[in-house]
């Protein structure tokens, strides 16, 4: 009902409000300036960078050349050196990585929007939850997991099996990628098929159509755009896929980003890394462009407000069980990594063993550790102001974008949410390039501008489906019965968002305290608490690794059941 | 008063008003009426403020306010969608417009629940999505009062109740409009409801006005063939040729065996003959002044009544009368019948 009347007032709301109203310029600058300098620029420099001569480290305007392209697309097209394996690598593990995130979600996303009622927004949290976790703690908790005398061989031992070493294959990347990435595949597909409505399933069993019938001409036709969304998702994201190649792929296969960030570290060949990094912008770009030019906000905001009332369709008992089965499944695996950490974190000794000895011993070291604590220091520092900042920004654009028409709205709602398309790996290398050039420099100050342009996008993404959730009708019957700018804003707009900053805000820090890449590019000698544990993780690793990830972890998981306990009494359901 | 002239209103290419010019006196209920897309919501919100007109100007009391945005005007409109704000319990939702116009606040709010028939010890703390359909209806309806407003607009505010409630807001409506000495402009799709409640009401057809008037008027005299037809099911005659003679009229058309002749009152040289089905008799034998022979195929049970539908012999069009359940009995498909009524029901119209 509720859903229905929105759709029938929809036209009135771009005929009314928005074109009276006026300009909604000021509420769009802040994140138009920020991502024009730490978006824009970054990707810039990358480009220039890529056109000059070979081992260049600074920039000359006068000499720019091809070379390094041709260097580029000639071994990559011959095979020769690391080129080959690198494009046989990355094809191999990108295409893997789609292939079995879509099987892996396809069902589960179908069982979520129909099957699961019960218990459906604690599985959402479990499944949302990898997506707020820092990569390298997730990434840290498969090796914990799968590394000798780890979570699984220590298991596996007591019944007899003794593995090798499951890390440092191209199958461990590739479990790492789907693991990461599996997010991004199942939200769009269950997005897509929370639109189908239950009416569909019902005509088409009333039609005679059998379940094969059901699924091939009903469920994937209407889940495909989801789908298609998802596979470009996830094939962008996992071809700069750098910390799982690292650490999971132990440098034993060379990929796309390892190569990258090779080129830039050890063998500071710039020209020739950026030029790598432009071609995977390219991608990231294009992808990126389409994907954000398909999807609806609009639509979305309706989903998400009207999934409540969807019914499931009417299936044994047996049949539920299965449903319920596979999706908790699901779940499970992506609780794999946070559960190996939190279970090696206890344990007396250096990860893990049987018969298992309970300790919260590494914690009061964790606390004790002047490196680790100036760590947390530094990272709430820059956890703090990106919060702050980032909602302010953030907000704002989803007001300006929301409540008012403009010319170049579409393009608006596209250049602001690229960034996130895009792989952080690149953001980070561009962001520090960038920096330099101009002589920004790098620390805490510029981490925090770093940061503020990644995430100010992901809190306008949040806050405008709050804010498109809301009956325009509102905020002319506002204006209607007398109320000025600063009441209708006060009094109605602000309090109908305010569900939707906090969420936000809580987002922004989040996304903040655990953030790697742009960190680590940013933060100069500053040491964070994620680049710590990605540093133990190559080099001196001790037991106080897993204690410090799952501080780290728990902080996000009290965030997160904040943001949840929002919406909860929000809705008031 | 309120006027408004030569307003038009572009939404791009699309002309969604065009060249409409009226006036609405103080106290007026007045209904606007036609299909989708006819241009009654924007005008609607036109006259609020929420639309700004392409050009023509709104004028109240002979004073222009084209220029006022909504907040600045003595007009409030009740929403379709009500629109009440959801974080507001019914007491701040009606305390809203009385504070934005820094008014001080006494005990409007239990009045104007009264006024709305709600028990304000009831209602006044309770949320809007603790309200059924009927009562946000009226909550919505005491807020736009409460802004003390010279004019209430009405955006199809019943659309979506059932209809027995309908049927007992509208007589609200209808009061509260006489009580409060208010202008009341009501917007609606609904024949029935404009036909009951209006003073007057205003026909618009693709963004112009076709026909303003008291409901009799426009229900015995329709403007054209648009109108005839909005006013309620007719058959349409349509014609070849008319001449005067002597004040009266000849007419000739397909339908008509011979040449009718008419009394020919109106100015207008008519295309159509327009019969409504409720004025239109089947028999197999003419009994009624005009006639026009026909084969029936179908007939549909009303009630008491009958709708006979037929195929004219000449025409192959369908025509169709109303008549009681009893003489209609006599009727089976494949009786040759005249479709026929008398001259005075006869209404003349042009395109």
């Amino acid at each position: 009902m509720d859903k229905l009347r929105n759709r029938l007032v929809r036209p009135s709301r771009e005929l009314t409000v928005r074109d009276v109203l006026g300009s909604p310029r000021l509420l769009l600058v802040p994140i138009l300036v920020a991502l024009g300098f730490m978006f824009v620029g970054p990707m810039v420099i990358l480009v220039l960078f890529s056109v000059q001569p070979s081992n260049s480290l600074s920039l000359n305007p006068l000499t720019w050349t091809l070379d390094s392209y041709v260097t580029f697309v000639g071994n990559m097209v011959s095979g020769s050196g690391v080129y080959g394996a690198v494009l046989t690598n990355t094809t191999l593990i990108s295409v893997f990585t789609v292939l079995l995130t879509l099987l892996i979600s396809f069902p589960a996303a179908y069982a979520l929007a129909r099957k699961v009622r019960r218990f459906k927004t604690a599985i959402l949290v479990a499944m949302i939850l990898p997506l707020l976790t820092s990569v390298t703690i997730r990434v840290l908790g498969w090796v914990m997991f799968l590394m000798q005398d780890g979570v699984l061989s220590s298991i596996l031992g007591v019944v007899g099996i003794t593995p090798g070493s499951l890390l440092y294959q191209e199958s461990t990347i590739i479990l790492g990628t789907t693991y990461v990435y599996l997010p991004f595949m199942l939200f769009p597909i269950y997005l897509s098929m929370l639109s189908i409505p239950e009416s569909l399933y019902a005509a088409s069993r009333d039609l005679g159509a059998s379940r094969f019938k059901i699924f091939k001409d009903v469920v994937l036709p209407l889940s495909k755009p989801g789908i298609v969304i998802g596979s470009l998702f996830v094939f962008v994201l996992s071809l700069g896929a750098s910390v799982e190649s690292e650490l999971l792929g132990g440098g034993q296969a060379f990929t796309m980003a390892s190569n990258i960030e090779f080129s830039f570290g050890v063998a500071q060949n710039f020209p020739l890394g950026s030029v790598q990094a432009v071609s995977l912008l390219l991608i990231a770009g294009g992808s990126g462009v389409y994907i954000l030019h398909n999807i609806d906000l609009e639509d979305i905001a309706q989903q998400s407000g009207g999934s409540a009332g969807h019914a499931a369709g009417s299936s044994s008992r047996l049949e539920n069980v299965v449903w319920y089965g596979y999706t908790l499944l699901v779940a499970l695996f992506l609780m794999v990594p946070m559960v190996a950490i939190i279970v090696a974190s206890t344990y007396e000794g250096r990860v893990f063993g049987l018969p298992y000895q309970f300790t919260l011993d590494w914690y009061g070291k964790v606390l004790e550790n002047g490196t680790v604590y100036n760590a947390i220091i530094n990272t709430l520092k820059i956890a703090i102001p990106v919060t702050v900042i980032s909602t302010a920004i953030g907000t704002a654009a989803a007001i300006g974008y929301t409540r008012y028409t403009f010319r170049g709205r579409e393009w608006f709602k596209i250049f602001v949410l690229l960034p996130v398309f895009f792989p952080l790996l690149l953001i980070g290398l561009g962001m520090s390039m960038w920096s330099n050039a101009i002589g920004f420099g790098n620390g805490i100050p510029q981490t925090i501008v770093g940061e503020v342009v990644w995430i100010s996008p992901v809190v306008m993404f949040v806050v405008s489906i709050t804010a498109l959730g809301i009956d325009p009708n509102l905020e002319e019957a506002a204006r209607d019965l007398g109320a000025g700018t600063r009441k209708l804003y006060g009094d109605v707009i602000l309090p109908l968002v305010a569900d939707g900053v906090i969420a936000g805000a809580i987002f922004a820090f989040v996304l903040s305290w655990n953030n790697y890449y742009i960190a680590s590019y940013m933060s100069g000698s500053n040491i964070l608490v994620t680049t710590w544990i990605h540093s133990r993780l190559t080099q001196g690793f001790s037991s106080l690794v897993p204690a410090v990830a799952a501080v780290l972890f728990y902080v996000s998981l009290i965030a997160l059941f904040l943001a949840v306990a929002v919406e909860y009494l929000g809705t008031g359901e | 008063m309120i006027e408004l002239r030569n307003i038009r209103k572009e939404f791009g290419d699309l002309v969604a008003v065009e060249d409409l010019s009226f006036e609405i006196d103080s106290g007026e209920l007045v209904t606007l009426v036609g299909p989708s897309g006819s241009g009654k919501s924007t005008v609607l919100n036109m006259i609020a403020g929420h639309l700004e007109p392409t050009s023509g100007s709104v004028l109240l009391d002979g004073q222009d306010i084209t220029d006022l945005r909504p907040q600045e005007r003595p007009t409030s409109m009740v929403f379709q969608s009500w629109a009440l704000f959801p974080h507001m319990t019914v007491r701040e939702n009606i305390e809203f417009p009385i504070e934005a116009q820094g008014r001080t606040i006494d005990d409007e709010v239990e009045q104007l629940l009264e006024q709305v028939q709600l028990n304000p010890a009831e209602y006044a703390e309770k949320k809007g999505d603790e309200l059924s359909g009927g009562e946000k209806q009226r909550v919505a309806l005491a807020r736009a009062i409460a802004y003390d407003p010279d004019i209430l607009l009405l955006d199809e505010p019943l659309g979506s109740l059932d209809y027995v409630l309908q049927k007992q807001l509208r007589r609200e409506l209808s009061d509260l409009n006489e009580k409060l000495e208010m202008t009341f402009i009501y917007v609606t799709h609904s024949l029935e409801s404009a036909l009951i409640m209006s003073d007057r009401i205003f026909i618009l057809d693709h963004g112009s006005l076709v026909q303003a008037g008291r409901p009799i008027d426009i229900y015995r005299e329709p403007e054209n063939r648009f109108v005839a037809e909005f006013m309620g099911d007719a058959n349409i005659f349509s014609l070849d040729s008319t001449s005067r003679k002597n004040g009266t009229l000849e007419v000739t058309g397909p339908a008509f065996e011979s040449p009718l002749t008419l009394a020919g009152s109106r100015d207008v040289t008519p295309d159509y003959i327009v019969v409504r089905y409720d004025d239109a008799f089947v028999a197999r034998d003419l009994q009624k002044d005009i006639g026009v022979k026909a084969t029936v195929y179908n007939k549909l049970v009303k009630g008491n009544r009958t709708l006979v539908e037929t195929v004219g012999t000449n025409t192959e069009d369908e025509y169709i009368a109303e008549i009681d359940y009893e003489t209609a009995e006599d009727l089976d498909s494949g009786d040759s019948v005249y479709l026929q009524w008398d001259e005075n029901q006869s209404i003349l119209v042009p395109e």
